[in-house]
């Protein structure tokens, strides 16, 4: 059955559905799937409130394209009523007095919220194996981990769970995941989607987006996420008036390439050679070649390019994401809310235990390396030189964006792998965020859509980065090209 | 207090100021000051996941109007992009475990505040004013459980402006004549409420005693938060002579932060830290670098109205008034609003003005512990009196008298002078009579002044004075026993 | 020690670099006092035998993130906000107007520890 959002809104829109019957028919299948462990928080109470009120706001005629359709969001936006737990023992039982923007904003949408979605500790991991409520498996094959930190979110659409959930990205959180599960997820240009109420783990890096089934529900999607917001200081208030709109934006860009087996018409896309170098798992390489050549065979043109300084985006952000972590997560001590530790012999105790206790070790790595990185003596050789890497790379994208349309390659070197396989080594699961790293780090949009799956029939997701502000196209570029493997499969 | 001999004392003041705006300096959530504990702290000041800081355009304004106001209204010493940095530390009155600050690019950076210490004039030089928020409280007392404190975020976000003085002051009088300058300035061109008592200005001193020629500067310690002038200058002579005797005793002066104890007048160590800090600055990743265009900067400066040291220049060049008086006058808001007062209600007089505020009514607020907004005689009645003085009604003598009774609020100032016939007598025939009499009682005065003895005269006029009750004209007396003893 | 964490069942670009800047036999750049003042500089109690462990862990980070000295960027400046890179974003001022409603008991609800309208904490010396 089709459960895309584009599918379900046809069926609400046909009253073959409500929004209660929806969101009832998705909670029975969360609640058949605990042992995927993707949600962390569903009340069925509160989300069938909301269905009642979007299926009133159907009667009365609202045509808005999003109204009654079920979402679930990453456990790292807070949520008044679902608790906030950002996958911490530190939160666990944390409820935050106000929405975070991306949750109002779909929830004005009438998007009916189904629960909160596991996820990696502070969004801090590639395997979602570092939630403090037990890893996510991937619904393809429960041995493997879903990839992270967006996990719970990936998993939940893939399994059909819930037909499209909100993800964070800080270096490839939305796209990794997408690819090991086999949706489509998009990262907007850094600024684009409000971090007001997101639970920060990287300042300068963290993004809101959605993944969904298909680049048109995402488009959808985006286009409610997207939009100023005076709350965060670092949203962008003048987008150029070209690329304000999403949606519009997204269906133009067919309209213009509808001619069948000229579809990709006109566009260039950049192949950087660094991404399909030694060390990709050899089908990995074959899908995304073989995705290129079908999009070359409609029209596209393929030059082979170079991101010189694609390895060196894994130090550069191993010393700003930690070091802004570290910050960001100071807050949690003990005071105000959250944990705090049941014995301590005086106030510095209490603060030391508790967040012992409260944070499970990779965020201990991270927080302890960000320490570092900032610490007097090592600033200027670490985090400055890393912020001067930064610009490197972020000039090294818009040379290579002189020559191409959009930037194509694979999301990770490798499918999804076993659960447990790189938990003991932290820094070989940091070098399988090399290809989605250097987006992060220069504030490009970057989705992942599936373009195959492995002999083991594990998905394999399709990179595709374009310059700022250049989502529409992208998506109307992955949906011309999902269509185009539908009609092929 | 004087220096020990063969010691000199390096003296930087670091004064928080706490700017005036209605809303907090990251959050919209009010600064009212003595509200009920965490009534004024919102989601961002709580530091709540998923809060995020923006910047009020009130706090940059306020940084604005002082760097102006410390550089002669000159805008080169305000910067043009400006970065809030954060400073990490643990404390649980802050929130986020970091304070946002300022570190590699304060709004300003220089400026001067023109001082007067022992009669002597001084420019301070000021190294720089950075933007920050302030902490919360912790309480102590009143708590029903024992072994706890208590958070209060109120204060928590409310906006500060740090401002820093080049180690260049050399006792104790020129560190309070600093920080009574820059308060008056601050209040003055309506950044902060000056309220001590509610820690709206609290000054840190930086102190460190060296032997005289040394160039070196010797090892400081910081004194915190003392929220009064007096505990100031108390404070900072505590610690000079402390150093001095630790150094004259063998002993080293440790780099550390003391408290000022008022009860004790003394300074103690705070709790020794663990190890040093290290507060991880960077630039915050949540705010942008701050625009100040300098159109911005002309829009603040006309604003502003004209700033103290242009009035004080004025007040000399146009009024004749010393360099000093028009700087005394123009100190404090209140004052110069007082003058500008006084000299509208005379239609001029403004020598004899500032002799008048500046001396006696000065005097008079300082017994009776007074500012001058609440001087108990307006500027109308006191130009009243200044203008009874102009017309030759009272002597300058007779005046102080009149002041007196006004001070003690006896009425007008013309009722005053009837009722203790205080007038002066300026009738030639009138003044002549107590002349001779004088001349006639006293024959010894009158010899000593014929033989040469200029100060003989003296004697007489003060037994005119006296036989006309003040009243009679001061310059007429003198012409005529002049007149008299030379016939 | 660092080798062990140049131990890969699967190769990827990044690894060979790592290498380079890893010559095999280094002593650990992190000894377990290292990260006492690490976490004791970001408020984690850690016991000696995590302090032994996290060494290994950071050392093996420290081999990554090392990488950095190798490039040249004399002359290059650091770019903090990603988007610099393509315009000149600036802060956005808010107005000065203060909002007073604020739910403070909904605030105290979520407190460890509260009383009288305060959060309550272990005796605070100054």
């Amino acid at each position: 059955m089709d459960t895309t959002l584009h599918a379900l809104s046809a069926r609400l829109r046909a009253r073959q559905a409500t929004a209660v019957s929806l969101a009832t028919e998705h909670l029975e299948r969360i609640g058949a799937a605990a042992p995927l462990n993707a949600f962390l928080h569903v009340d069925a109470d509160l989300t069938l409130a909301q269905a009642r009120e979007a299926d009133r706001r159907l009667a009365a005629g609202d045509p808005s394209p999003l109204l009654g359709l079920p979402v679930a969001h990453k456990d790292i936006f807070v949520t008044r009523g679902w608790r906030s737990t950002a996958g911490s023992r530190m939160l666990e039982h944390y409820t935050s007095p106000f929405d975070a923007a991306v949750v109002e904003r779909l929830a004005a949408a009438g998007m009916v919220c189904l629960g909160k979605l596991n996820c990696d500790e502070f969004a801090m991991g590639s395997s979602n194996e570092n939630s403090a409520f037990g890893a996510v498996r991937n619904p393809r094959d429960p041995a493997r981990i879903p990839g992270g930190s967006s996990g719970g979110s990936a998993a939940a659409v893939a399994a059909g769970l819930v037909p499209a959930a909100t993800g964070t990205d800080t270096g490839g959180s939305l796209r990794q995941p997408a690819s090991m599960c086999g949706i489509t997820a998009i990262k907007p240009t850094y600024g684009r989607v409000s971090r007001y109420g997101m639970i920060a783990f990287a300042s300068s890096l963290d993004q809101g987006g959605p993944m969904a089934h298909t680049a048109e529900d995402c488009a959808l999607l985006l286009d409610v996420l997207c939009g100023f917001d005076a709350r965060d200081s670092t949203s962008i208030e003048d987008i150029p008036a070209d690329k304000a709109h999403i949606w519009r934006g997204f269906q133009a860009e067919n309209a213009a390439n509808a001619s069948p087996g000229k579809e990709f018409a006109g566009l260039t896309l950049g192949v950087p050679r660094e991404f399909l170098a030694d060390g990709v798992a050899p089908e990995v390489r074959a899908a995304v070649e073989r995705a290129i050549a079908a999009m070359v065979a409609r029209g596209a043109r393929r030059v082979d390019i170079s991101l010189p300084r694609t390895a060196l985006s894994i130090p550069a952000y191993y010393v700003i994401a930690p070091a802004e972590a570290s910050s960001n997560l100071s807050r949690f001590d003990g005071v105000r809310y959250g944990h705090r530790a049941a014995d301590f012999r005086d106030l510095n105790d209490m603060i030391e235990r508790t967040r012992a206790e409260g944070f499970g070790r990779e965020v201990k790595r991270r927080i302890l390396t960000g320490a570092y990185v900032l610490s007097h003596g090592y600033y200027d050789a670490y985090y400055l030189q890393a912020q001067r890497v930064r610009r490197l790379i972020a000039e090294d994208f818009q040379a290579a964006f002189r020559q191409c349309d959009l930037i194509v390659g694979p999301v990770a070197p490798t499918t999804a792998w076993k659960a447990g396989e790189k938990s003991a080594d932290p820094v070989a699961m940091y070098l399988e965020d090399i290809f989605t790293l250097g987006v992060s780090l220069a504030g490009l949009p970057g989705l992942s859509v599936p373009c195959a799956v492995d002999a083991g029939a594990l998905p394999v997701g399709l990179q595709v980065i374009g310059n700022y502000f250049d989502e529409a196209r992208m998506l109307a570029v992955a949906h011309r090209y999902q269509r185009l493997a539908e009609a092929g499969s | 207090m004087r220096m020990p001999a063969g010691w000199e004392a390096v003296i930087g003041l670091e004064t928080h100021v706490q700017l005036k705006t209605a809303s907090k300096i990251f959050s919209s959530a009010p600064t009212d000051f003595g509200a009920a504990p965490n009534t004024q702290a919102n989601a961002v000041d709580l530091a709540l996941p998923g809060t995020l800081p923006v910047l009020n355009r009130a706090a940059v304004e306020c940084a604005i109007k002082f760097g102006l106001a410390v550089n002669g209204g000159d805008d080169r010493h305000i910067a043009a992009r400006s970065v809030f940095a954060r400073k990490n530390y643990f404390y649980p009155d802050l929130p986020k475990g970091y304070q946002i600050s300022q570190y590699e690019l304060p709004v300003v950076t220089g400026g001067q505040v023109e001082i007067e210490a022992g009669g002597a004039r001084k420019t301070v030089t000021l190294t720089r004013a950075h933007l920050e928020e302030d902490a919360g409280k912790s309480l102590h007392e009143g708590l029903d459980r024992p072994g706890v404190s208590g958070i209060d975020l109120n204060r928590a976000g409310t906006p500060l402006l740090e401002i820093v003085t080049d180690p260049v002051m050399v006792s104790a009088a020129e560190a309070v004549a600093y920080a009574r300058a820059l308060h008056g300035l601050v209040t003055w061109i309506g950044i902060c409420d000056g309220n001590m008592q509610e820690g709206s200005f609290r000054c840190d001193a930086n102190v460190s005693v060296r032997r005289d020629g040394d160039p070196r500067l010797g090892t400081r310690a910081e004194i915190k938060n003392v929220n009064s002038f007096r505990f100031l200058e108390k404070a900072i002579e505590f610690e000079i002579r402390r150093q001095i005797e630790v150094l004259e005793d063998g002993g080293a002066v440790v780099q550390e932060t003391r408290l000022y104890d008022a009860e004790r007048d003394q300074t103690r160590s705070m709790r020794s830290k663990e190890d040093a800090m290290d507060y991880r600055y960077f630039p915050d990743p949540d705010l942008l670098p701050v625009a100040i265009p300098r159109q911005w900067v002309e829009t603040v400066r006309h604003s502003m109205g004209e700033l103290p040291a242009a009035i004080a220049s004025r007040l000399s060049a146009e009024f004749g008034l010393s360099a000093s008086d028009a700087r005394q006058i123009t100190q404090t808001r209140a004052l110069a609003d007082y003058f500008f007062a006084l000299t509208a209600a005379l239609g001029g007089g403004h020598r004899l003005a500032a002799t008048w505020l500046l001396g006696e009514f000065s005097a008079a607020l300082n017994r009776a512990a007074l500012e001058w907004q609440e001087a108990p005689i307006g500027p109308t009645r006191l130009a009243a009196l200044l203008l009874r003085i102009q017309d030759g009604t009272v002597s300058g003598k007779a005046a102080k008298e009149v002041f007196d009774a006004l001070w003690d609020a006896e009425g007008d100032v013309d009722a005053i002078i009837a009722a203790r016939g205080l007038r002066q007598v300026s009738d030639t025939a009138a003044i002549e009579r107590l002349v001779d009499a004088a001349i006639a009682a006293h024959p010894k005065a009158v010899e000593e002044y014929r033989a040469g003895k200029d100060k003989a005269l003296n004697a007489l006029f003060g037994q005119v004075m006296k036989a006309s009750n003040k009243t009679a004209n001061p310059g007429q007396v003198t012409e005529l026993l002049k007149k008299k003893l030379a016939g | 020690m660092r080798g062990e964490i140049l131990t890969f069942r699967r190769s990827a670009p990044g690894i060979a670099l790592a290498r380079r800047a890893l010559p095999p036999n280094v002593p650990m750049a992190f000894q377990p006092d290292d990260i006492r003042r690490l976490a004791r500089l970001a408020r984690i109690a850690v016991d000696g035998g995590e302090a032994a462990h996290l060494a290994r862990e950071l050392s093996g980070i420290l081999g990554l993130i090392d990488q950095l000295q190798a490039v040249n960027t004399a002359h290059v400046e650091p770019l903090a906000h990603p988007l610099d890179v393509v315009m000149a974003s600036t802060q956005r001022l808010r107005d000065d107007r203060a909002e007073p409603a604020i739910d403070r008991e909904a605030h105290l609800a979520n407190a460890p520890q509260a009383e009288g309208g305060l959060f309550l904490v272990p005796r605070v010396l100054e």
